[in-house]
């Protein structure tokens, strides 16, 4: 899976973000899952789909990631907790990739919801 | 963001600094080498850095979000601990707990945590924790170690105290006995000149009435045992004499300066001193040459090097009976000779052998390969560095696994420490 892929996905949701954390690409099931429109998700910080005890870690993770280029949680799924625009926590399937695009870092994740 | 006022290029170098700032803080953190973590006021784990990571054994993402308590559980003399007592359960946090020790099982085995904790608040009114989590068991084990060997230490002061003290009555229960000894000889001639003088007047009504007490009282047997009894004691008194002397040579503290000292008699003493460690399983064989010279040295710190060589002897030895279900078999051969400038003292036994993969380990401080309580991993190191650095020596040793080790000491038989003196004095350990 690759950012290519990950941008053309439609089954799964995804989320895009720049390297200041900031979304700038959802697609539809994204939309359907989490509650958040497109028009409402583009230029907030991806920490809208995060529950609020996995800030502290996002942020530091993130901004480590950013300082030293060195992945630790790329290129695999991950089961973490997702939070949707109502407030309401579930667990979801994170596979998140990481490309340069003009000297830029670009962050892609689908973070399919785990039914249980 | 849609309200912000902010021009978006200026928001983006903000978010940059921001996210410096966070990662300058997520390494620092992560360069302090203790466990570093805090919990929401939940308990559960919001963010650890990379020691603490390491320590559980789990990457960050598996732990956040879990009760600290969960992942951390923690034990007090094989007995975990109860989430209500927990020292990263919320309320407990503010009772001070740094003096608390826990055993805490990871890949490593046991190990030993100090869990320091506090609380602070933040964003108005929302409560976490902070938690420092030090492995403290290399500490704690080298605490027990130099309690252990100053308790070796007071020992051997209150041995010598002892040996001093048993010295005196020792003394004169021989000299006493001596005395019994000539007493008796002449009590001895008197009865048999009785005996005599009995035989050669068989009618003399006093002598006869003296002859019957005499046999109700079984002179005949007092006179055949009493000499044995007094010689027995005589050899017991002059075996605590002489462990006595041994271990009071032995202890003595030594003065600072090295002195000329017979290696033999050394040896002598250190194998009297230890017999307890070998006399179950071993023998052990003096091969000491007759021309050995006096040898410059600190003779407290030889001796204890000695002892120390001796004891491991008798200890692998005892290792390989035990592994074979053998006993009786062991030989400790303590040897010395002279080679070309050296004074060379052999310590030499037939115990397990030293495996191959620890052999250049045996010297390093703390190794031991004895079970807790017995080795100290002190031995060695100890005798490596006084027979090196203190002696100007070397220390090797030979090996074969299941046939026995043999321990070389070499001490320079001209000691070069003091040839350094210009005033061309005559050096120590030359013959004039």
């Amino acid at each position: 899976m690759d950012l290519q892929k990950l941008r053309a996905e439609e089954t799964d949701p995804v989320v895009i973000i720049d390297e200041n954390g900031l979304i700038t690409h959802v697609n539809n099931a994204f939309e359907t899952v989490f509650g958040w429109t497109r028009d409402e998700a583009l230029g907030e910080p991806i920490s809208i789909i995060i529950p609020g005890n996995l800030h502290d870690a996002h942020h530091m993770g993130f901004s480590r990631f950013l300082d030293t280029e060195s992945p630790k949680i790329l290129g695999k799924a991950l089961e973490l907790q997702a939070v949707n625009k109502k407030g309401e926590q579930f667990p979801a399937t994170h596979y998140i990739v990481a490309e340069k695009e003009n000297g830029k870092w670009v962050i892609a994740a689908s973070v399919t919801p785990i039914s249980k | 963001m849609n309200n912000c006022s902010l021009d978006p290029e200026d928001l983006k170098k903000q978010l940059s600094k921001f996210h410096s700032t966070l990662s300058k803080m997520e390494k620092a953190l992560a360069s302090i080498n203790e466990g570093i973590a805090w919990t929401d006021e939940e308990g559960m784990l919001e963010w650890c850095n990379e020691p603490f990571e390491s320590f559980i054994g789990k990457s960050k993402m598996e732990l956040y979000g879990k009760k600290l308590s969960e992942l951390l559980p923690l034990y007090k003399k094989g007995k975990q601990l109860e989430e209500s007592v927990h020292p990263t359960t919320p309320a407990n946090v503010r009772k001070n707990q740094a003096e608390e020790e826990y055993e805490f099982i990871n890949d490593n085995g046991t190990v030993k945590l100090e869990i320091r904790g506090s609380a602070f608040s933040y964003a108005g009114e929302k409560k976490s924790n902070i938690f420092i989590i030090r492995n403290i068991t290399k500490r704690e084990l080298m605490k027990e170690k130099l309690l252990q060997s100053q308790k070796l230490e007071a020992i051997g002061s209150l041995a010598a105290g002892i040996a001093h003290e048993i010295n005196t009555p020792v003394q004169y229960i021989t000299d006493n006995l001596n005395f019994l000894s000539e007493g008796l000889k002449r009590m001895v001639e008197f009865l048999d000149e009785f005996k005599v003088k009995v035989k050669a007047q068989p009618d003399n009504e006093a002598l006869k009435a003296l002859n019957t007490v005499a046999q109700m009282g079984d002179m005949e047997f007092l006179r055949e045992e009493i000499p044995i009894a007094i010689e027995q004691s005589l050899e017991g008194a002059k075996h605590i004499g002489n462990i006595v002397k041994s271990v009071k040579e032995f202890s003595h503290p030594g003065s600072r300066e090295k002195s000329m000292a017979d290696i033999n008699k050394m040896l002598e003493n250190a194998s009297t001193v230890s017999k307890n460690e070998w006399k179950y399983h071993s023998t052990i064989k003096l091969e000491l040459s007759a021309d050995m010279p006096r040898v410059m040295c600190f003779p407290a710190e030889m001796n204890q090097v000695l002892l120390n060589l001796i004891i491991n002897a008798a200890h692998a030895i005892k290792e390989r009976q035990d592994k074979e279900g053998s006993s009786g078999n062991g030989l400790i051969r303590l040897f010395t000779k002279v080679e070309d400038n050296w004074a060379v003292i052999g310590i030499s036994d037939n115990g397990t052998g030293i495996p191959q993969a620890i052999q250049d380990r045996i010297f390093d401080p703390f190794f031991t390969t004895k079970e807790v309580g017995k080795g100290t991993g002190q031995g060695l190191h100890l005798a490596r560095t006084a027979i090196v650095e203190r002696h100007n020596g070397e220390l090797e040793f030979e090996t074969e696994a299941g046939k026995g080790t043999t321990f070389f000491i070499k001490l320079p038989i001209k000691d070069l420490t003091k040839t350094t003196e210009q005033n061309g004095a005559p050096t120590y350990g030359q013959k004039a």
